[in-house]
């Protein structure tokens, strides 16, 4: 509402209720009163007509749209799921790293220790490329140890990616769930079945999103011989 | 106390990064290590005083580490325990916050081998002083 509007609209009501109010009189000041009520009600009621009508059309409009039905039914989801699968993945990746690099390092703390062991006991007059290799030997596991304990720290990634996965997918989840509660009011059904299927992302099998797919190399051997390749 | 016999517990909810930690104080020659997942399941092992030493992340469902630190602090049995923050949280006010809150140290993900091991050594030194 402009400011411009708002003096002149109420100049002439004011100066009435002003005056009735001065001069005590009940009545008229009551029935003022009811004059600015409706004024302001009219003005809500405009309002809230506009706003009506407005949201018919953006019903309308979500109605006519099947891209939105398919985000919704199929699309959203399926990316959920995707992000769930990433997840997983990368959880298990690292966990599977980590198992490795605990197997690795006490081999490597062996290996460094025995080759110092083995090179003190030689006496210096002889052996002494025995010695060199064993000094190489210690060199290496101690480094081989070293890059390991480095590589077991970078695997922190998958915390930071994690969070920022989860955060990504809450908001994915509130996107479906705004999703769901418009196709609610709009009367749209947003039915697995009957949603157009969407374009697909394409890109790794994430069990549970794609279908139709080989999903192992053991599928795909067995696909290819049946093929007669 | 020899430093080895520190018993630390480490709370992330993340599995990876408790390893992570677990295998670093490994490194470092610390064997007492205990996991929790978030501040809820940090408490019970808290209150029965079975720890030294608490690492903790910040951004965990449940219980946050801004939250547990607190309670840490608001517990006399517990309010002068050493605790180390570990977080990818790192805006300024929240560091501030936590200093407020009583953290005795605070590292950002992801840290190296170095960050972790000074910031561990200096409360360990500090808390020998005092």
């Amino acid at each position: 509402m402009p400011a411009a509007s708002f003096v002149p609209r109420y100049r002439g009501v004011m100066a009435k209720l002003n005056h009735a109010y001065a001069a005590g009189d009940e009545a008229a000041f009551d029935e003022l009163l009811g004059e600015l009520n409706s004024e302001r009600e009219l003005a809500m009621r405009t309002g809230i007509a506009k706003l009506s009508q407005s949201l018919a059309d953006a019903l309308t409009r979500f109605q006519l749209d099947s891209r939105i039905a398919t985000l919704a039914a199929h699309e959203i989801p399926d990316a959920r799921l995707r992000l769930d699968h990433v997840l997983k993945m990368t959880e298990d990746a690292v966990h599977r790293t980590l198992d490795l690099i605990e197997q690795t390092l006490p081999l490597a703390e062996c290996t460094a220790r025995d080759a110092h062991t083995l090179a003190e006991t030689l006496d210096d007059r002889s052996h002494s490329d025995i010695r060199r290799f064993l000094g190489e030997v210690q060199g290496s596991a101690e480094r081989v140890r070293k890059n390991l304990s480095e590589v077991m720290l970078a695997q922190g990634f998958q915390d930071l990616t994690g969070q920022i996965l989860n955060g990504v997918r809450a908001l994915i989840g509130e996107v479906e769930s705004v999703l769901d509660e418009l196709s609610r009011i709009s009367g749209v059904p947003l039915d697995m079945a009957t949603a157009p299927a969407g374009r697909g992302l394409q890109g790794p099998a994430v069990p549970g999103v794609t279908t139709n797919e080989v999903v192992d190399q053991n599928g795909v051997d067995d696909l290819i011989a049946g093929l007669g390749i | 106390m020899s430093s080895s016999s520190i018993r630390f517990l480490v709370v992330d909810d993340f599995s990876t990064m408790r390893r992570i930690i677990k295998n670093f104080l490994n490194d470092l020659g610390y064997t007492s290590i205990a996991e929790a997942d978030d501040g809820k399941t940090a408490l019970p092992v808290l209150k029965a005083g079975d720890v030294d030493f608490l690492i903790t992340d910040w951004n965990m469902p449940g219980m946050p580490g801004l939250e547990l630190l607190k309670e840490v602090r608001g517990d006399p049995a517990t309010k002068k325990l050493p605790v180390l923050m570990v977080t990818a949280e790192a805006k300024r006010e929240q560091i501030v916050e936590a200093a407020q809150a009583g953290v005795n140290g605070y590292v950002v993900k992801p840290f190296t081998a170095q960050t972790l091991k000074e910031k561990i050594d200096k409360i360990l030194a500090t808390q020998a002083a005092g």
